[in-house]
């Protein structure tokens, strides 16, 4: 028998993952570890459904159990990842090839921010809810994120 | 669409640029395979919550019928030459000290292509268990406790094996790790796996002086707030460890996700005493580290805890 929660979690992921493979695609650009990354996120997130305190939280939550998986599979295969791979896979086929490199050179978290909030139409409060910081916070790295960005696709224009 | 997070004119474009950007990304292909991996992982941890589940619950109620059960069905159970005799042969064993000692009971062993199995399952034999009824007591609740475990992870491992879908692989070890004049401890290995492997152990602890099962609060003087002690004890070792190489993680001040923090020894904690009679913790896989670190064990030096031992 599941659990509410469980059952909440399970439909979260059914529904969403998708998202997540693609923002763990960002993160390793590997079809085969995009997939681990989602597959133990997903092991995780229904592993501790039961201890997420308010169901409010739980798309919040399971985006932030997949981002720690992401960053965590970076972490122990850093190795591997350590030089970032100039060859962009065929899968990440932007039109706009600078807007492609501009997004590729940012660290992790801040594209990450960038997905979030124009790729996946995320809310200011909600992705503060997904990294666990203020909103003014996110905001102020948002703005930031957005400045770089623009000093590097001016260069390019 | 929404626009504009900032009403500087300036980051419109910049903004507009990226949104320019969304249909590509959203075009990102998925691979077929995505969604049955997505429900391996669901179906991963259902099983693992089940099996905990049940391993946790220690039904007291009911629990002499169902020995009685498992006595009269142990008599028509092939046993291997050494659990038999040796079980039989301990009573009349004239070795000091040695008042408990752990035999393999049943024997299981299974292969093909995509399944194997290897399985000892151990019974606890008392030295004088018809003397002391406490003893015979604690004995016969521990086996029972061993054989209820095992079993059901044998019939679970056949019936996957039976169907033949994907693969699996069951593994149960058990070893002796205390035998001093105080406590005997038999470790139960188990390791399952099916896709990636899950490890978890049981240890059961007998207290010589008393023939009780201990838990890891019975070592301790009433009141004394011994959990805290090696659970910041642990924590310290954690976190030393996370230093040494960045590689190590353990859910400890981990503010990622705070509610994954490891907090304290669970009631029935698995621990064992080395041969230093220094504490060793034990953890399952998961319990205080993601998956790939595997099961951990902690010892806990004599010199941490010894004021506040019973």
């Amino acid at each position: 028998m599941r659990s509410d929660r469980e059952e909440l979690v399970r439909r979260i992921l059914l529904d969403n993952y998708e998202s997540y493979y693609r923002l763990a695609f960002s993160y390793v650009h590997q079809e085969a570890d995009a997939m681990d990354i989602v597959q133990e996120g997903a092991y995780r997130a229904m592993l501790k459904a039961d201890t997420l305190r308010e169901e409010g939280f739980a798309e919040t939550w399971v985006y932030r159990i997949m981002i720690n998986e992401a960053k965590e599979f970076l972490r122990k295969n850093r190795r591997e990842y350590e030089t970032p791979d100039e060859n962009l896979p065929a899968a990440e086929q932007y039109r706009d090839p600078d807007l492609r490199e501009a997004l590729h050179g940012l660290p992790e978290a801040e594209r990450t921010l960038i997905i979030l909030r124009y790729f996946e139409d995320r809310q200011l409060s909600e992705i503060a809810e997904i990294l666990q910081e203020n909103v003014n916070t996110v905001k102020s790295r948002l703005y930031r994120t957005l400045t770089k960005l623009r000093e590097r696709l001016s260069v390019s224009a | 669409m929404r626009m504009g997070e900032f009403n500087n004119m300036e980051y419109r474009d910049t903004e507009e640029r990226i949104l320019s950007g969304r249909e590509d990304y959203r075009r990102i292909p998925v691979p077929g395979e995505m969604r049955d991996r997505l429900e391996a992982g669901i179906a991963r941890a259902e099983a693992e919550k089940r099996k905990r589940s049940k391993m946790g619950k220690k039904k007291k109620a009911g629990f002499r019928i169902a020995a009685a059960v498992a006595a009269a069905a142990a008599l028509f159970v092939v046993l291997p030459n050494t659990g038999a005799d040796v079980a039989h042969a301990m009573g009349s064993l004239p070795v000091v000290g040695k008042l408990f000692q752990a035999v393999t009971f049943r024997d299981y062993q299974y292969e093909s292509d995509r399944f194997d199995a290897s399985v000892e399952v151990p019974q606890i034999v008392a030295e004088d268990a018809a003397d002391d009824a406490e003893k015979a007591e604690t004995v016969e609740q521990i086996n029972f406790d061993i054989e209820k475990v095992t079993n059901q992870l044998i019939e679970e491992f056949q019936a996957s094996a039976d169907l033949g879908e994907s693969y699996g692989s069951l593994k149960i070890n058990h070893e002796t790790v205390t035998d001093n004049e105080n406590y005997f401890t038999l470790k139960l290995s188990i390791y399952q796996g099916a896709g990636s492997g899950y490890e978890s152990y049981k240890c059961y602890t007998i207290d010589k002086k008393t023939g009780k099962q201990v838990q890891v609060g019975d070592l301790f003087r009433e009141g004394s707030d011994y959990n805290e002690l090696l659970s910041e004890n642990i924590k310290d070792q954690m976190r030393a460890k996370m230093a040494e190489d960045e590689n190590n993680i353990y859910w400890v001040d981990y503010s990622d996700v705070p509610e994954w923090n490891w907090k304290e020894l669970k009631e029935d904690q698995n621990f064992y005493f080395d041969g230093d009679g220094n504490l060793v913790v034990v953890f399952d896989e998961y319990e205080v580290a993601p998956g790939y670190m595997g099961a951990q064990e902690f010892t806990v030096e004599r010199s941490v805890f010894e004021e506040i031992l019973k």
